[in-house]
């Protein structure tokens, strides 16, 4: 499906589900996690509903895809959001004058 | 306004984003959210924005290191895999959404005949392309960004207000 913007461009719709865990594993793969051979054996069992539900996001049921996508979005995440909370008003005391530099 | 549906993916962080939790000026509903954000993105455009403070700030000012101090620990926290950089067909792209943007809007409450209006909407621009291209939502309080939702219907955005 696609739809036309104002511009005349045709834009393709996206399945977000499936890009945020291709994306995952594009960042996986430019950090350098999956260029190894596949020689990781993984054996767990796991409750139907909870693979179920990943594997929707993924677009697969494939376990083995999964499981990887999983993995992926695991090893790529990041502390940037709860760090930046944890510096709320850090620069509350700093003049206004000076802050206002900032947006002109 | 962050709705009560929750982000569906990954999530880029706008420049303003850093400004208000900095300065401790942003709803606590942003904060709420950072803390629970586990991958965070951003855009080129905002890393050249955040890096101004530290060309711009009047240099004799008594708090002038306190504040790139914080810009730089902020800079040094963004994971350079996380930051979405256009190539040159996103920036085409983005001067022609930024056009159309500017074009639906010119002529009422806003003129755009500074040349500091034109760049932080090409940025804005920007920072949407790439977005959408990488299925990204991003999370602002910039008013323009509903523009290129209009322009880009797949562009997810939280507002923040």
């Amino acid at each position: 499906m696609s739809v036309t913007d104002p511009a005349g461009v045709i834009q393709p719709r996206r399945n977000r589900r499936k890009i945020a865990s291709s994306l995952a594993l594009q960042m996986a793969s430019a950090a350098g996690l999956t260029k190894e051979a596949k020689t990781k054996h993984l054996n767990a069992k796991v409750q139907p509903a909870l693979f179920a539900a990943a594997a929707r996001r993924v677009g697969s049921t494939s376990p083995a895809v999964v499981i990887e996508a999983a993995l992926a979005a695991l090893a790529t995440q990041d502390d940037l959001g709860p760090w930046l909370a944890g510096q709320w008003g850090i620069l509350a005391d700093v003049d206004p004058d000076l802050l206002g530099q900032i947006e002109a | 306004m962050l709705g009560s549906t929750g982000p569906l993916g990954p999530l880029l962080l706008d420049t303003n984003v850093f400004v208000n939790a900095l300065t401790g000026r942003g709803p606590r509903i942003l904060q709420t959210l950072l803390v629970n954000l586990p991958q965070t993105f951003v855009s080129a455009a905002t890393i050249a924005e955040l890096s101004w403070t530290r060309g711009r700030l009047d240099p004799d000012h008594p708090q002038t290191a306190k504040v790139i101090t914080t810009i730089n620990e902020t800079l040094a926290r963004i994971d350079p895999a996380k930051i979405l950089t256009p190539t040159a067909d996103q920036w085409r792209l983005a001067g022609e959404r930024a056009g159309a943007a500017v074009r639906a809007v010119a002529g009422g409450t806003r003129s755009f005949k500074i040349a500091a209006e034109r760049h932080e909407m090409l940025n804005d621009a920007l920072t949407a392309v790439v977005a959408s291209d990488a299925a990204i939502g991003i999370v602002t309080q910039d008013a323009d960004f509903d523009l290129f939702m209009q322009i880009d219907p797949a562009l997810e955005v939280l507002f923040y207000a």
